[in-house]
């Protein structure tokens, strides 16, 4: 077992996602079970903020409830709070005249912040490295982990183009699972979409191989039996948007060889993409 | 109609489940984890607090120990199909050669395709849409190296939101407990039991008996849950598929268990193999800044695949979590991970990071070098790494390098640490004296109706992304097993 003052020793460098993991281990000690002090609070915030800040449109630990996140208990990191708090009181005392840490400026702050991690010139790090480092670790967890708030990971561009599908919803690329087949009239497959709701807008696609020269007309049928064709000339990738909306997204979505001109050629792969009704139609789509 | 106790609920397990039940038989299923089900929790699953529930750590203490091997596996009902990538790649033709007779690609191909059935594994048809399979698409051919292709995927309805990990957000990915564990709950005769996990098993009475201890402090205890009382199970058939770490050392201390109540050990079967010759597919990365916008976040977590025999090159999600916390200050030009100006490169990281994943064989002399042992009723696997495959990282870099990018430094350039999340081996088959398993139906030798069932198997590295190997070996097994199929050239 990693006890808390090994741990500290140890001093553990770098990953500090992980680094929360043994603090997790160890339930607080019973003068540990009280919460952080207006100041301690204060104080975390002002670190957070030190290490993600924000301003001109751009979102930071403030905006992403940073503080929230670092003291909630299971993270393990509470505990230590007071702690930290002190050391880094101690240094600003010891290096900037009798203040506190909130009371620097950010610039200061930040230059506090790198001496007690080590990173400026030769400066020793803290006994408490590990601490600071949990705290940045949960700092950017708030930010880039769209826990809180989806503003950290929106800034970033993540989660990707999915932004508004609804849980349980049909939404989302499917593919044929019964192709390849010989490219000729009469050859089909079935898409099984599972989920609630009501197609708001579709895309389908289809991949056709040849050696030469081929045209291919492919009829999609929705569940509810309404269709729409696709006129296929050569190897197609790709997918392109379709009427088929109104009706439910749930059920057999079927695609069917019409016609076929030209070489042999063989049906590789269809696929379908869908947003329904309870989706959030906002969220971007490639 | 027997009763059949299964070990873990992986891609072993849960096939074990599936045609166990629909073979008429009753089946219990003793899962380490817990059941995820809740919208709520995989919407948020990638909080750390969620993670942890999810993934085991080998060795448990890695963070004093600092070796330089690390093994991850998942955990839960689903077992790794939970936090996997979905991937589903045949192992190809030469992956197969150091396996037992009647063990090839050719006999193999049906239960991929089974397998392919069952999770509706497609290739994605508008990958190359996407920036990060477009710019792999085009640095590799830069590079001159063959084109990828789009992975086949696990990933029906997927939304390409790129939260494919450790949790689908959205439950599109189809995991185990979606399909196989599924289909086995719905013949009611599957019955499922979280937070156990088994402690030694032995034979009673003509059947057989499995202890267990319960986990309810999984999420954060799970490598000191040996401890407290033992529940005991009886069962006419015993599947052990606790996957390649946890299976061969519950054999161990089946072994060594001090059994009592008229209860006796396992009959002894060999054991020079067990639990060593383990494996894993790497799985190392490369990444790298390259000037053109490539979305890093967007799609699914792999999209595409380069086929180099030996190995394959996948092109790899960067996750924000992980990549803002543990690789953050390994980017080119980035001193320190904290401060305004990290935000706005970790943002610039989003749309230009290139990653690349290498999954496949290991350099020559490190291959099958990793060994498991019963530590007090804990897992303890050597620490020694493997080395990557020869050429590997130096085809990763020239995709990177051929888009004009900048090469980040990698984990195992800074410490020489190899980390695998796809860990095979340590109870071999093979028609072998010594080998630890039969070849042809997984059974544990000299003790019939143990079967072993899960990566713990694969006698050799499957040189691709392990899951559907292990899945399509247990399809094959359990035909053997219920007599669907009996090869005639399979020794029995």
């Amino acid at each position: 077992m990693v006890d808390r003052r090994s741990f500290v020793v140890g001093g553990i460098s770098g990953t500090a996602l992980i680094a929360c993991r043994p603090w997790m281990r160890d339930p607080p000690r019973p003068d540990e079970r009280r919460g952080p002090t207006e100041h301690e609070l204060a104080t975390v915030a002002a670190i957070a903020e030190t290490f993600l800040p924000g301003g001109d449109g751009v979102p930071g630990a403030r905006e992403t409830s940073a503080v929230a996140t670092i003291v909630d208990p299971s993270y393990g990191v509470r505990p230590y709070i007071a702690e930290v708090v002190a050391d880094l009181d101690d240094w600003v005392s010891l290096t900037h005249g009798f203040h506190t840490f909130v009371e620097l400026s950010p610039a200061t702050r930040e230059l506090v912040l790198e001496q007690r991690m080590g990173l400026h010139g030769g400066a020793i790090a803290s006994w408490y490295l590990a601490v600071y480092e949990a705290v940045l670790a949960l700092t950017k967890l708030a930010f880039y982990g769209g826990l809180a708030s989806l503003r950290g990971t929106s800034y970033i561009g993540f989660p990707g183009p999915s932004a508004g599908y609804a849980p349980n919803s049909a939404a989302g690329a499917y593919a044929s699972r019964d192709l390849p087949c010989a490219l000729a009239v009469g050859a089909a497959s079935t898409i099984y979409v599972t989920g609630e709701g009501a197609v708001s807008r579709v895309w389908a696609g289809a991949l056709v191989t040849s050696d030469a020269a081929v045209r291919a007309r492919l009829r999609v049928t929705a569940p509810d039996g309404r269709h729409h064709d696709l006129a296929r000339s050569g190897a197609v990738q790709g997918d392109e948007q379709i009427p088929l909306t109104g009706g439910p997204a749930r059920g057999a979505w079927r695609l069917e060889v019409i016609a076929h001109a030209g070489a042999p050629a063989r049906l590789e792969l269809w696929s379908l993409r869908l947003r329904t009704d309870r989706d959030d139609d906002r969220g971007s789509h490639p | 109609m027997s009763d059949i106790l299964i070990i873990g609920s992986g891609f072993g397990g849960s096939v074990a489940a599936k045609r166990f039940t629909e073979a008429g038989h009753r089946v219990t299923i003793l899962e380490l984890g817990e059941r995820w089900a809740d919208p709520n929790q995989l919407a948020q699953s990638q909080d750390p607090k969620l993670v942890f529930r999810l993934l085991r750590d080998y060795p448990a203490d890695y963070l004093r120990t600092k070796p330089t091997l690390r093994i991850a596996a998942g955990m839960g009902l689903g077992g790794g199909s939970l936090v996997y990538a979905g991937i589903h790649l045949r192992a190809p033709a030469h992956a197969f050669e150091h396996w037992p007779a009647g063990w090839t690609r050719a006999h193999l191909d049906p239960y991929y395709a089974r397998v392919e059935q069952q999770l509706a594994v497609a290739p994605m048809l508008d990958t190359f849409s996407f920036g990060r399979p477009q710019a792999f698409r085009e640095g590799a051919i830069a590079a001159g190296l063959p084109p990828p292709q789009p992975l086949p995927l696990a990933m029906q309805g997927c939304t390409r939101c790129g939260w494919c990990l450790p949790i689908c957000a959205f439950g599109k990915k189809r995991t185990m407990q979606h399909t196989y564990l599924a289909d086995a709950e719905r013949t009611g005769r599957l019955s499922v039991v979280t937070h156990r996990k088994a402690a030694y098993l032995a034979r009673f009475g003509g059947r057989y008996r499995v202890w267990a201890w319960r986990t309810d402090g999984v999420a954060t205890e799970y490598h000191r849950v040996n401890q407290g009382p033992l529940e005991a199970r009886d069962a006419d058939i015993v599947v052990v598929a606790g996957g390649a770490i946890e299976s061969p050392v519950l054999l161990a201390r089946s072994l060594a268990a001090d059994v009592s109540h008229g209860a006796e050990r396992l009959r002894a079967f060999p054991t020079k193999l067990l639990g060593r010759e383990l494996d894993g597919t790497g799985d190392f990365v490369q990444g790298g800044l390259v000037p053109r916008r490539v979305d890093g976040f967007k799609g699914a977590v792999m999209m595409s695949y380069i086929d180099l025999g030996d190995y394959v090159l996948e092109d790899l999600h960067g996750l924000p979590v992980g990549a803002a916390i543990t690789l953050g200050a390994r980017l080119p030009g980035v001193t320190k991970s904290w401060g305004r100006a990290y935000g706005q490169q970790f943002r610039d990281w989003g749309q230009h990071m290139l990653s690349i994943a290498v999954v496949g064989k290991q350099g020559a002399g490190t291959e099958r070098t990793i060994s498991v042992r019963d530590d007090d009723g804990n897992a303890a696997i050597s620490t020694r790494a493997y080395t990557p495959p020869p050429g590997a990282l130096a085809a990763a870099r020239s995709i990177i390098t051929a888009l004009g990018g900048q090469l980040a430094t990698t984990v195992w350039e800074q410490s020489g640490t190899a980390v695998t999340v796809h860990p095979t081996g340590g109870c071999a088959m093979g028609d072998r004296a010594d080998a630890v398993v039969r070849a042809s139906d997984l059974e544990l030798r000299d003790n019939p109706g143990v079967h072993v069932i899960d990566g713990s198997v694969l006698p050799a590295n499957p040189l691709r992304n392990p899951a559907h190997t292990i899945a399509a070996v247990a399809e094959r097994a359990l035909d053997v097993i219920l007599g669907v199929h009996r090869p005639d050239h399979w020794p029995t």
